[in-house]
């Protein structure tokens, strides 16, 4: 699977790179990502158990080419996990364009929460995820604040068919607003975001049933400090989640199934990164 | 079979030139879903073959039902069928042709109905008469198929839980008891039955719960959705007069193989 991951990873650069490694007019940057949970929601959907929910190992690469006033920026990643057989992917692909200091970055996202193994392939983690984000960051200086707008939408998922009734999830667009800051000082560097999600109404149907979950907002902070090492930059993360209900996180684990990259299902956790640039 | 088909149009033609009068027709609703719960067991109930009703000192068996919403299911056979797979018809007997091609309007109205009964065929019976043994009553909140004794559904850690183990039930709703006719129990849910269809939707539906009305009752099984028997349905007559006459499309449809069961529907 890793050589898998390498391959895709491979072929996404030579596609996208004229040339390897950082120049006047590219970068590429290979990174690695692990989660640690520090404590989980104390009830989920049916058919899960705790390690279902946890973030996965992830392996991307993101690049960015081009010159002047606009560039283009992709991303790919992978997301192994024990119980899945066959890794999730994501991909983002899109302009950044030079707005005075700051870089305006509007990318297509979709991410796959991959095959799921027999315990869960009946649940609403099979659901990919389609977006479109929007970020404006300032890129000189120490201080480096940025803002960054995001829709996701889902698809629909059937997670059971007994007595010939088919039950679907289904779920209204989710938007994201994420302003954050980053400090960049000599060997040393910060950052915090908050990340408001405001998550679209799920609805869970058949045709002799239907239950649907109101729109609610959940609050994602996260603190990060690292190391900018020549050549590599390493990261250690920690996030919290905050569903508004949060008597109810079956209702919120229903509406959030991201795993990959936003990690939503995890009520606290630590992250570590190390991003390569070549 | 083509002599079949043109047996049948001659037979409709002819009734179209008959005189018009008073129509009664009984329709036939086949519940899709039921389970039942227990006080001692939480497993999922709703693929088996049975529904049990029983009551102890130490253990009650209660079972849900929920009326079938549209019938998009039948629908769609409909359709496929009128496209070209004639296979699929299964011809009406004369009589009840006769009985619904001559009146074209459609009697099935909830001011028409004139009776509606919840039937279910009784499987194995450790009771002896169960005679008014037996209670209806309506549920408050939705269920799905994996319900137990202390959860309707498991999509909401809040809303998903009953309120009283055991079911959540209207109380302005008045307990219907049954009545026995060879085999079969069944409930009156006329007045239910007609608030219903006036309601168009208005009014949800969650469903029944059916349980024993004394202190004790010894294990009733009855054949469920997916029982091997005649399953659980509404039968409802419905009776008008005539306003007009003349050709009216009105079809049943059933799958060749299939349970049997099925829908008088009007296609135009």
């Amino acid at each position: 699977m890793k050589l898998l991951i390498l391959g895709i990873s491979a072929l996404f650069i030579l596609i996208f790179a004229p040339e390897l490694g950082a120049t006047e007019n590219s970068a590429a940057t290979v990174y690695i990502q692990g989660t640690q949970p520090v404590s989980d929601f104390d009830h989920f959907p049916r058919s899960l158990q705790k390690k279902h929910l946890h973030a996965p190992f992830l392996f991307g690469v993101d690049y960015l080419v081009g010159g002047g006033q606009t560039k283009f920026f992709g991303d790919i990643h992978a997301a192994a996990l024990g119980y899945t057989s066959a890794p999730a992917f994501g991909l983002a692909l899109g302009p950044v364009m030079k707005i005075g200091i700051a870089d305006l970055k509007i990318v297509g996202e979709m991410e796959t929460n991959g095959t799921l193994d027999s315990e869960t392939a009946d649940s609403h983690l099979k659901a990919w995820r389609f977006g479109l984000k929007g970020k404006l960051s300032v890129q000189s200086g120490i201080l480096l604040p940025s803002v960054a707008l995001r829709w996701i939408s889902m698809t629909t998922v059937q997670i059971a068919n007994m007595e010939n009734l088919p039950t679907k999830v289904a779920h209204a667009g989710t938007y994201v607003f994420t302003p954050g800051l980053l400090v960049r000082l000599p060997f040393v560097l910060a950052e915090a975001s908050l990340g408001i999600y405001s998550f679209g109404k799920t609805a869970v149907t058949s045709k002799e049933f239907a239950y649907s979950i109101a729109r609610q907002t959940v609050f994602r902070p996260t603190i990060g400090a690292g190391f900018d090492l020549p050549g590599i930059e390493l990261w250690l993360r920690a996030f919290a989640v905050y569903p508004h209900r949060g008597d109810d996180p079956i209702e919120y684990l229903y509406m959030a199934p991201m795993y990959v990259n936003d990690n939503m299902m995890t009520k606290q956790a630590v992250t570590v990164e190390a991003r390569f640039h070549l | 079979m083509k002599n079949s088909i043109i047996i049948l149009f001659t037979t409709i033609f002819a009734l179209a030139l008959s005189a018009c009068s008073k129509v009664t027709t009984t329709k036939t609703y086949p519940l899709e879903t039921d389970t039942f719960i227990s006080s001692g067991d939480s497993s999922n109930h709703a693929t088996l073959a049975y529904l049990n009703i029983s009551k102890s000192a130490s253990l009650e068996e209660r079972a849900v039902v929920r009326l079938p919403s549209k019938n998009e299911d039948l629908e769609s056979a409909l359709e496929e069928s009128l496209a070209e797979d004639l296979i699929r018809f299964f011809f009406l007997p004369l009589e009840i042709i006769a009985r619904i091609l001559t009146c074209n309007q459609d009697i099935v109205s909830a001011g028409n109905l004139q009776s509606a009964f919840l039937r279910f065929d009784v499987k194995e019976n450790a009771d002896g008469s169960l005679s008014n043994k037996l209670e209806l009553d309506l549920l408050a909140k939705p269920w799905w198929q994996t319900a137990n004794w202390t959860e309707a559904h498991p999509f909401s850690a809040t809303q998903g839980i009953w309120n009283a183990p055991g079911g959540d039930t209207d109380p302005s709703f008045t307990p219907i008891l049954n009545s026995v006719s060879g085999s079969v129990v069944s409930f009156d849910i006329t007045t239910y039955f007609r608030n219903l269809m006036s309601s168009n939707g208005a009014i949800p539906h969650y469903g029944f719960l059916l349980k024993a009305v004394n202190a004790t009752m010894n294990s009733v099984s009855l054949h469920s959705v997916q029982g091997a028997g005649t399953h659980p349905r509404v039968e409802a007559t419905f009776s008008a007069a005539c306003t007009n006459q003349g050709y009216g499309t009105y079809r049943s449809v059933f799958e060749l193989g299939g349970d049997g069961q099925g829908s008088i529907e009007k296609l135009e």
